[in-house]
């Protein structure tokens, strides 16, 4: 009823994030964008009721650390899940740190429509205000003792520092082998990675094989 | 000294459970699941006094900016305002349709609600009313908001002193507790 005030051009040529999923629009979601009060980002990934396989990393499982030791989130199609804040959490095989954020993520899998190879796989973490943040951290693979931790201040500094505050955090970490020894139980821990494959040297691209 | 068990995750099935919110850390969160035939759940929202409809496709993400008021039909009666966004999800899986609502309550400007009614003929402002959901809940904001829909439908500002147009019953968030007349407007709009 409300429709005699509707506009008469399309839709996206008025707001042009009207629609995330659409074709034209989702491709800019495959990094994070900041928009309104969340951080978003959408991948598109092999989606079934039972499990979810990236095209370029493989099976996706991913993982929290809790005082119970390691649950697997097991995503799959349809099911919501909500990782609140201060959660260490990772995906094996994908990103090579524990991921402490302060702020709440959600992880969304829709699954392909018809005729389509991959669904949606949507994430959605607050923005951070100016004194929240988020941590890449290691854990004692054998005991789960914190090893190491880099602390990024995104609230203050801006999202956009993120990928440097990565690459600065593995660098440190991969550098100095006392780091990644386990005060607790002296395990030595393997190399840390990021996320994106096509940085990994080759000691980075077996310890994503490894962990 | 008062303590909270340790949370490590929330696992939310869409369109399951009984389509009641939930709170889930730092999130409100609604999903129901429908039938591919039955009438969209289609957002509509005003910007710039313009009224903007959501395109009704099989998949769609819409985010609602935080403060702009938006109505989703047959859900709820009347334009909801929320001091942070609230993000909309169309999902059409086979035969079935599954609807999702997010809204973060973790944004400073969240907590003060507003809901109201504008004229469909003039676009007029005819009645709000705020509600502090920071403060008060979800639940005690869906009773407040049926509670204004009736005020609403019982006055005299229904009837737009403007253009003269009568705008069509409010009607609260749950069906169940609709009275015919509600019934009918969820129906309409």
């Amino acid at each position: 009823m409300f429709a005699v005030f509707g506009i008469d051009q399309p839709i996206e040529q008025i707001v042009n994030d009207w629609d995330f999923l659409d074709e034209k629009v989702v491709k800019k979601f495959t990094t994070w964008q900041q928009v309104g009060g969340n951080i978003i980002g959408i991948r598109r990934r092999q989606i079934t009721l039972t499990e979810i396989i990236d095209p370029k990393k493989g099976h996706f499982n991913s993982v929290s650390l809790t005082p119970d030791g390691l649950i697997s989130k097991n995503h799959k199609a349809l099911k919501m899940h909500i990782t609140p804040g201060g959660v260490p959490h990772r995906v094996e095989h994908s990103f090579g740190f524990w991921h402490v954020n302060d702020m709440d993520e959600i992880y969304l899998p829709i699954p392909a429509r018809a005729g389509e190879q991959y669904g949606h796989f949507i994430v959605v973490m607050q923005k951070p205000t100016e004194k929240e943040g988020e941590s890449f951290a290691w854990y004692c693979e054998r005991c789960y003792t914190l090893v190491h931790e880099h602390y990024f201040a995104t609230g203050k500094i801006g999202f956009s520092g993120l990928y440097h505050a990565e690459r600065e955090a593995i660098g440190t970490y991969n550098a100095d082998p006392d780091l990644r020894r386990c005060p607790e139980c002296g395990h030595d821990n393997p190399l840390a990675y990021c996320a994106n494959p096509v940085k990994d040297t080759p000691e980075q691209a077996e310890a994503r094989r490894q962990w | 000294m008062v303590s909270s068990s340790y949370v490590p995750g929330y696992d939310i099935y869409l369109g399951e459970g009984d389509g009641d919110w939930q709170e889930a850390s730092r999130y409100h969160v609604w999903t129901k699941r429908y039938p591919v035939t039955a009438a969209p759940l289609s957002v509509i929202e005003r910007r710039d006094g313009k009224v903007l409809r959501a395109p009704d496709i099989t998949r769609v993400m819409h985010r609602i900016p935080a403060g702009t008021p938006y109505h989703i039909e047959h859900l709820f009666g009347f334009w909801r305002t929320t001091g942070s966004d609230t993000l909309f999800i169309r999902a059409e899986v086979e035969s079935e349709v599954y609807y999702t609502l997010v809204v973060g309550t973790h944004s400073e400007a969240f907590g003060i609600e507003t809901i109201g009614w504008f004229c469909p003929g003039c676009n007029a402002e005819l009645r709000t009313a705020t509600f502090d959901l920071a403060r008060f809940g979800l639940e005690r904001f869906w009773t407040f908001a049926l509670e204004q829909a009736r005020a609403f439908n019982a006055s005299a500002e229904r009837t737009c002193s403007g253009c003269g147009n009568v705008h069509p019953y409010a009607y609260g968030w749950e069906p169940s507790a609709d009275v015919p007349p509600e019934a009918e407007a969820r129906a309409q709009w």
